[in-house]
């Protein structure tokens, strides 16, 4: 069991490309060989832990123009893949027209994690229980891919095919993140449960809605820790879509997400208690996104900005 | 593996290192140029022990390469004092606090968590002391309960701003 | 007692303090000898197997490769990676049960071999060439199941996995009638957790032989001097020709497993280079002391007036896969749970048994946190039965001055007074009156109350030798062997020594980092340094002081009582009154020093002092912790908001000192009470919480507002009245939060850690 012991770094080769198609070539060029090194928090610490063998590691540190954070034309923000986690953080306009998003990267406890660390290198690691990847998926964020087929988009839940894999293919890299423009009677809210703060999470849940006229018009449920990949539960967001989000029908929509669950056991919770709370999490986060929808829909325009989640901290 | 003579700005001053791209930062500092304040207590990057500052930015030596950071500059716990001018002897205001505060037990965190601090205050001058425990959810420290860490970053702060004079 | 103290009392930086903010200082894992070699250690993957054969001529052959040992290579004789036993009570003596590498593997992680090399990955790749052929042996992990018959055996010799059985001495009176004559009487089982040490710098030794044979070891010790004769034994060597350094450590809390230290020696021995052994965090969990895990069962007699008349306990050690110390632990943890209170009747026995799970020790407080757990849960439900307020119940039965503590009687009487001013601090009968739904939590509030001591007398050797010398220049040096492991232990006995010599406290220094040249000493553990160090530099500060004052009668040809030391002079008293203070300055230390060494014309002579110190008595200190929490009855998770700790250390020479110990202890208490799990699978015996990502501490965010209030009565016979406190702080607060979540929620939680997931299960499933 010699993982048990503090390790150094095994030996691999190094390179820095200075464009996205180098970088995708050497990933190409080497296959499983290799790995892409963004901000390093989660590849360094597996490496010398022995759980992640590579022989190349490609940083993608001086590729041009990868970190950028903008307002689309649309409305919406975009963001790169070298962009850190405290960058978006500290966004103005993420926190306030984003607010859901906002909380699931402000809760991550280690602000070391966050300087260090890329919004797309999380979504990268792939871990069921990143609390990021849901936060984006419940805002109808695309994944923008580069490789030697060329670009394209990837719908967030579709980037996670199965436990632990992303649906990039051979020389492929994440080149960066568009979030869609928010509509008037947009509400969101992120929720988690772990056992320190500084924890992985047991349960992580973002709610989205879009409500006009008394009626969920759109409704997002993004859940991760709780099955092999992150997922939407939509069969949940199938009931409230369309009809008017009375407390009874959120508590149906949050037992059908609950069954949506496959939860396992682990050293941080059990299966049973993450299906519980699940359904509790659920309609919270729906009760309160419903709460900052209504907001947005009697406010959407004034100064306040375009939705009620700003203003949640 | 290539060995590479590269240069590092570490406190002010350069040095050259030979590296091999699997040499973590925390190995550069602690075992190349001897600076031992950097500690490395989990190896994961979960407790902040061996945090520097790259580019003012806090890092976590442990889980970075000391190749990604050269030409880059680096500030340890050893060069903290005289960044700000102090001469050999003297304390950096926050250093200063943790001593005049009892925030120092055993110590092993104190050189991460001062070095948090210092980024913490570079970029919020006047903290809430929620947003100070905010600012050091990265740094455990089995000792102190964190009670009078937080102080003596408050006191720091205020000592600080009264320097800046604002 | 003087009350105008000038040192004492007064909030002075920690001793070493500046050195650790600027990095300056050395800790051993920051050692680095030349030609030093990387140990590493090969763990069993099995909890539990013979090793049929070891073959290690794979791993000698490869080039860079210096030693492999397994058990073969280690002296063959019974070890205890603990203390000494003392023999100075019979309960507390231990069990010599393993090698320091292992024939058998007795749980996963169990050390079976190590290597030395000259860089880390030829040590990785010779732990790979070494071939063991294991016979794989049904395990147990579960103490209950290990005490059945039919269970797998951990250890042969013993024929069954019970160990030892043993009463406990201060058992008193009829229990079993008082219980039947009681009015009321509640009992329950209790189930604690293992809980690691993980002080942050991680358990490492460097052990260098020179060529005529010495031996000097760095690693993080509490007890060098202790440690030393242990090793010489272990390797027949003489104790003159050991020297092991410690002058600072990442954190102490407890004796962390001294087995490291072994194993890089005889690494060192073997390789012929100096070796350095660093542990993992999960070695340093795994390989390293953990808190005993109890079974407790535990029933009170109370009277309808409240007072308590029988306190019977039943615990079942879980030593884990070696003894160690489960022997001293557990008659503390019985003393802890059957002497808080006033109670004419009590019986306690325990049952220790071993597992295959890595092995218990002391860490901080001993068994004091599983015995407050048990028994303050108990008086909750005697105040709930009895229909009074829980304060109310503790006040009736607190101990008074003068009835016996842990083996000596109290000397001050302050345990009302103390439990009375948490209760204000927190706000009790408003909070316990207050509506406790608020949406979707409910809030309750609680309290749980502890004792201790100060120091391990009479039980163990907590005796003081030392040196102290008054330097040329009027400082003053003190010889002793204290590692500084953070406690402040040499800045609090520096002001002290300030103090009573009347010189500044930056004049005194200490020589203190390694055992050579040291006189012998017990070293820190259970309590004790404040008390009984404190004890020893004060009685040398005099010793020396009347040494100086004889020396400056004799110069200035006045009577020594007409003179006093102040401010570094020696003052004549003025004419008609009794206060040196406002007396003449006639002679400056320095200059008395100085001239007894450069100008005395019948021979130079420093002055100074050996003291030799021997506790005889023991004050305890007494405290209460208070939680104000808030239940979330939808996920069980509990928030809490406040803890408030009162503890009365009798005087505290250092505020900000003692303050700082109890606030540790209380994140380490949070810790224990709602989140540290090494997470043992049921069925495997794998360790999974192992590192800072599994095994998780509380980080800033995870402390709720803590309020820490120091109650001063001084104890006569503790150093200006002082006495234990660095175990305290964890004492009390895994109860306190208990009884508060049962008042919020009604539910008891009996096993730790209080995890939402057991809360939930209690409430019945979520309740939302």
């Amino acid at each position: 069991m010699s993982h048990m012991s503090a390790s150094k770094l095994p030996p691999f080769e190094y390179y820095e490309p200075a464009t996205v198609e180098q970088a995708s070539k050497l990933l190409d060029n080497h296959g499983d060989e290799a790995r892409v090194l963004a901000g390093g928090i989660d590849l360094i610490p597996r490496m010398r832990a022995g759980t992640v063998k590579v022989t190349q590691v490609v940083s993608l540190q001086r590729v041009n123009g990868l970190d950028y954070m903008r307002r689309s034309t649309a409305g919406g923000i975009d963001f790169g893949a070298m962009t850190t986690l405290h960058a978006l953080e500290r966004w103005e306009d993420l926190r306030v027209g984003f607010g859901a998003l906002y909380d699931a990267i402000h809760q991550i406890t280690s602000v070391q994690a966050k300087c260090m660390g890329t919004a797309v290198g999380n979504l990268c690691v792939a871990t069921p229980a990143s609390d990021v990847a849901p936060a984006l998926a419940a805002y109808d964020a695309g994944i923008l891919v580069a490789g030697p087929k060329g670009e394209r988009r990837v719908p967030l839940p579709e980037f996670y095919p199965a436990y632990g894999c992303t649906a990039l293919g051979p020389g492929e890299i994440v080149t960066g993140v568009e979030v869609p423009a928010i509509p008037k009677g947009h509400g969101a809210a992120f929720l988690n449960l772990v056992r320190t703060h500084a924890d992985i999470a047991k349960v992580t849940v973002t709610a989205a809605v879009v409500i006009a006229d008394g009626l969920c018009k759109q409704a997002r449920i993004a859940l991760g820790a709780v099955a092999p990949t992150m997922f939407s539960a939509e069969m949940a967001e199938a009931l409230l879509e369309g009809e008017e989000m009375t407390h009874e029908l959120i508590r149906a929509a949050a037992a059908a997400a609950a069954r949506e669950t496959r939860p396992i056991d682990d050293l941080r919770s059990t299966a049973e208690y993450r299906r519980a709370t699940t359904e509790v999490l659920v309609a919270r986060a729906l009760h309160k996104a419903a709460g900052r929808a209504r907001v947005s829909a009697a406010n959407w325009g004034a100064d306040r900005g375009p939705s009620g989640e700003g203003v949640t901290r | 593996m290539k060995k590479q003579v590269l240069t590092f700005k570490v406190n002010g001053l350069s040095h050259d290192a030979i590296v091999t791209p699997n040499m973590t930062l925390s190995e550069l500092l602690r075992e190349e140029l001897g600076l031992t304040g950097a500690k490395e207590s989990c190896g994961v990057g979960e407790c902040g022990a061996c945090t520097v500052l790259v580019e003012g930015k806090p890092v976590l030596s442990c889980s970075a390469l000391a190749i990604a950071a050269r030409d880059k500059e680096i500030l340890t716990i050893e060069g903290l004092a005289a960044s700000v001018g102090k001469k050999p002897g003297e304390l950096h205001p926050i250093q200063q606090a943790f001593v005049d505060y009892g925030a120092i037990q055993c110590g092993f965190c104190s050189p991460g968590m001062i070095l948090m601090a210092k980024a913490l205050l570079d970029e919020n001058p006047g903290p809430t002391r929620e947003e100070v425990q905010e600012g050091l959810g990265g740094n455990l420290c089995r000792c102190t309960g964190y009670v009078k860490i937080v102080d003596a970053v408050l006191a720091a702060a205020d000592v600080l701003r009264k320097e800046a004079g604002t | 007692m003087s009350t105008d103290l000038s040192v004492v009392g007064r909030r002075l930086p920690a001793y070493g303090a500046v050195n650790k903010a600027t990095g300056a200082t050395k800790y051993s894992v920051d050692m680095c000898e030349p030609g030093m070699l990387v140990g590493k250690l090969l763990h069993s993957p099995h909890a539990h197997a013979n090793i049929r054969s070891i073959d290690k001529s794979r791993a000698q052959a490869l080039p860079g490769v210096l030693a492999v040992i397994s058990w073969e290579d280690i002296p063959q004789k019974p070890f205890n990676p603990s203390v000494q036993d003392w023999g100075l009570h019979d309960t507390s003596n231990e069990i010599n049960d393993m090698y320091v590498i292992s024939e058998k593997a007795r749980f996963v992680g169990d050390v079976v071999g190590a290597v030395a090399a000259v860089d880390e990955a030829t040590a990785v790749e010779a732990l790979r060439l070494i071939d063991v052929e294991y016979e794989v042996l049904p395990a147990v992990f579960d103490v209950l199941d290990a005490m059945r018959p039919g269970a797998p055996v951990v250890h042969d010799s013993f024929g069954s996995n019970v160990s030892r059985s043993f009463g406990f001495a201060g058992s008193r009176g009829d229990v079993e009638r008082a219980l039947g004559d009681a009015p009321v009487v509640v009992g329950e089982t209790f189930k604690t957790s293992k809980q690691f040490i993980q002080a942050l710098e991680p358990l490492n030794c460097l052990a260098e032989f020179a060529p005529t044979g010495e031996l000097t070891v760095w690693m993080p010790v509490q007890r060098p001097l202790v440690f030393r004769k242990k090793i010489a034994e272990l390797f027949e060597l003489p104790e003159a020709k050991v020297n092991v350094i410690c002058e600072h450590a990442g954190g102490f809390f407890g004796e962390a497993n001294w087995s490291v230290a072994p194993i890089c020696v005889a690494l060192a021995k073997q390789a012929g280079r100096p070796v350095k052994l660093e542990y993992s965090r999960l070695e340093t969990g795994m390989n390293c002391a953990s808190r005993e895990t109890y079974v407790i069962t535990g029933t009170l007699g109370v009277s309808a007036k409240g007072e308590l008349t029988a306190v019977k306990e039943d615990v079942i050690v879980d030593s884990g896969a070696y003894f160690n110390r489960s022997a001293a632990c557990t008659v503390v943890h019985m003393a802890d749970f059957t002497g808080l209170y006033r109670c004419p009747n009590v019986s306690a026995k325990a049952t220790a048994v071993y597992t295959n799970v890595p092995m218990a020790s002391g860490f901080r407080g001993y068994g004091g946190p599983p015995a407050f757990f048990a028994l303050e849960q108990l008086m909750d439900m005697a105040a709930e039965k009895l229909d009074l307020d829980p304060v109310e119940l503790r006040l009736r039965n607190v101990k008074r001055l003068g009835d016996f503590g842990h083996a000596f009687p109290l000397e001050t009487d302050t345990h009302a007074a103390v439990i009375r001013l948490g209760a204000e601090k927190i706000g009790w009968e408003e909070k316990r009156a207050r509506p406790k739904v608020d949406g979707d939590v409910r809030r309750g509030v609680g309290v749980a109350a502890y004792y201790d001591v100060s120091g391990g007398q009479p039980f163990e050797r907590f005796d003081r030798n030392l040196e102290m010398q008054l330097n040329e220049d009027g400082s003053v040096t003190v010889i002793i062997n204290h590692p500084d492991g953070g406690m402040n232990l040499l800045g609090t006995c520096a002001q002290l020594i300030a103090e009573v010599l009347g010189i500044d406290y930056q004049d005194v220094h200490f020589v203190h980092g390694e055992t050579e040249g040291k006189l012998w000493d017990g070293g820190m553990a259970a309590n004790g340094g404040l008390y009984t160090v404190g004890n020893a530099v004060v009685r040398a500060a005099h010793s020396l002081k009347a040494k100086i004052l004889a020396e400056a009668s004799a110069r200035l040809g006045v009577p020594m009582d007409q003179l006093a030391l102040r401010n570094r002079e020696i003052r004549l008293k003025a004419a008609g009154s009794a206060d040196f203070v406002l007396g003449t300055p006639v002679l400056s230390l320095r200059a008395l020093a100085d001239d007894a060494i450069y100008k005395a014309l019948d021979g130079s002579r420093s002055l100074a002092i050996i003291e030799a110190y021997h506790p005889t008595a023991n004050p305890n200190p007494v405290g209460a912790a208070f939680a104000d929490l808030a239940v979330d009855i939808g996920t069980g998770v509990v928030k809490v908001e406040k803890l408030v700790l009162v503890h009365d250390i009798g005087r505290a020479i250092n505020p900000a000192t003692v303050e700082g110990q109890l606030q540790g202890g209380i994140s380490m208490g949070l810790g224990y009470g709602l989140f540290e799990d090494p997470a043992i699978g049921p069925t495997d015996g794998v360790m999974r919480g192992g590192d800072f990502n599994t095994y998780r501490l509380a980080s800033p965010l995870d402390m709720p507002e803590v309020e820490v209030v120091l109650y001063e009565d001084p104890a006569p016979s503790g150093p200006f009245g002082g006495k234990g406190v660095g175990m305290c702080g964890v004492h009390a607060v895994a109860p306190a939060i208990a009884n508060a979540i049962y008042h919020a929620v009604d539910v008891r939680i009996t096993e730790l850690p209080m995890t939402p997931e057991k809360i939930l299960e209690a409430l019945g499933g979520r309740q939302l």
